[in-house]
């Protein structure tokens, strides 16, 4: 009973904080699903339709965000490359929770960064709040594919793509 | 599956029927040593595959592996391929892809390999290198509507070699206009030329260029931003507002740096209505 008890403590904790889950098509920080009831997806991405779903904030200025969000986290990291967080965007503006994480070095082969940093960037994507609400041109909202990278250098974020 | 399946045997037979209109009976394979015969392939499956085809469906892949199992030396297969890839940020599965399609055809697709490093990834060395090695097999070209300079000079300006990114700029409106002041250099040219100066701190230049490129197009929302930046530091704080309001009305009214691939990348140094509104609400 004990033992049941403990187990079923770990998997509410292990619910509470991304992590990574290896699939057969990738890697995950997040594999639970928050659909929104209301929202049709259309497997729409964030750069179709006549809205236009790019975060609405420079990279320059999203970058500042995340420097300044790892710095209070004051860890220091290595390695180079990019850390790319693929997920949805609900038609409320909300980021879902299910989320892809894809990394590389700095020559695009498969590179594993850090698992402590992978973990803060994506707590930083997570404040991220400004997501555009895709529309149609008959007014309706649809949920759509977006992404973030980071790049990093040295161990820093240095640029954020798009 | 029986679709793709389909979809391949077509292609066999019709590569068989452009390859092999004289030597169909002697031969049992598609010749793709023969340009023609891979030009065929481009022409018939893959030139505005965009128009038939969306890249974000299995079909997309399909031609694009149908057309490479007929003829893995397509280069163009395989940058149609990495289109998807790019776009949602799998660089892994992108630039292999990427490095095949320059492999077979560098005069094609290394200037392409450049700006997808410059723009897309921001490898700003990356793309230098590709964009000096482009010059040498096609001098004076261009990709995307912009000399290879033009992207030269932006990844010089995001890396701060100031000098080199001015030498850059100006070698493409040397390429644009043939030294001829009369003709119209590209507005984006201009703008970036106004950053530069911008970021130079040589503010009656930036101005310069930056009132320059707004003389083409006038609503151009960055290059408000960035001269409403100049008269900000030049301490003109009437002529600031007045080009902010302006920006902000631009954005509002969806204008843009109006390039090809700016609905899927942010731009070196571009900004949005939100940098625009932080700049309003900044104390004098």
């Amino acid at each position: 009973m004990k033992i049941l008890f403990i187990n079923c403590l770990l998997l509410f904790v292990s619910h509470s904080y991304a992590q990574n889950f290896v699939q057969p098509d990738g890697e995950y920080m997040d594999t639970t699903t928050n659909d929104n009831e209301k929202c049709k997806d259309y497997s729409v991405y964030y750069y179709q339709g006549h809205g236009r779903g790019k975060y609405p904030e420079a990279s320059t200025t999203i970058l500042k965000e995340a420097q300044s969000f790892l710095k209070i986290k004051n860890n220091s990291y290595s390695g180079s490359g990019y850390i790319t967080f693929q997920f949805m965007i609900d038609c409320d503006g909300k980021k879902m929770n299910k989320t892809r994480v894809l990394q590389t070095d700095e020559k695009y082969n498969n590179y594993l960064f850090d698992k402590e940093f992978v973990e803060e960037l994506y707590t930083f994507l997570n404040t991220m709040d400004k997501w555009k609400i895709f529309k149609i041109k008959s007014g309706e909202s649809l949920s759509y594919h977006a992404f973030i990278t980071f790049k990093i250098k040295n161990g820093k974020a240095v640029n954020i793509i798009p | 599956m029986v679709k793709p399946l389909i979809l391949f045997l077509s292609f066999l037979l019709s590569a068989f029927l452009c390859s092999c209109q004289q030597p169909l009976q002697k031969t049992s394979t598609c010749d793709c040593s023969n340009s023609r015969v891979r030009d065929s392939l481009v022409e018939k499956y893959l030139d505005n595959l965009v128009e038939r085809v969306s890249y974000n469906t299995p079909n997309w892949q399909t031609v694009c592996d149908s057309v490479i199992a007929i003829c893995p030396n397509v280069a163009a297969a395989y940058q149609l391929k990495a289109i998807p890839f790019i776009k949602y940020g799998d660089f892994a599965k992108a630039f292999p892809l990427e490095d095949k399609a320059v492999e077979l055809d560098p005069n094609q697709f290394t200037s392409y390999r450049g700006f997808l490093k410059c723009i897309f990834t921001k490898d700003y060395e990356g793309a230098i290198i590709d964009f000096q090695n482009a010059e040498k097999l096609v001098p004076n070209g261009y990709e995307m509507d912009h000399t290879f300079f033009f992207y030269e000079g932006l990844c010089n300006l995001e890396l701060t070699h100031y000098a080199d990114a001015e030498k850059n700029f100006k070698k493409d409106i040397y390429i644009q206009t043939g030294g001829d002041t009369t003709k119209t250099i590209h507005y984006n040219s201009l703008f970036y030329l106004g950053v530069l100066y911008y970021e130079m701190k040589n503010y009656s230049l930036a101005k310069e260029y930056l009132l320059k490129c707004l003389a083409i197009y006038e609503q151009h929302p960055d290059a408000n931003y960035y001269l409403a930046m100049v008269y900000k530091k030049m301490k003109d704080f009437n002529l600031e507002k007045k080009y902010l309001a302006v920006s902000k009305k631009a954005f509002e009214d969806k204008y843009d740096l109006v390039e090809d691939n700016i609905v899927y990348a942010n731009y070196p140094h571009q900004v949005t209505l939100y940098e625009v509104e932080q700049a309003m609400k900044e104390p004098k």
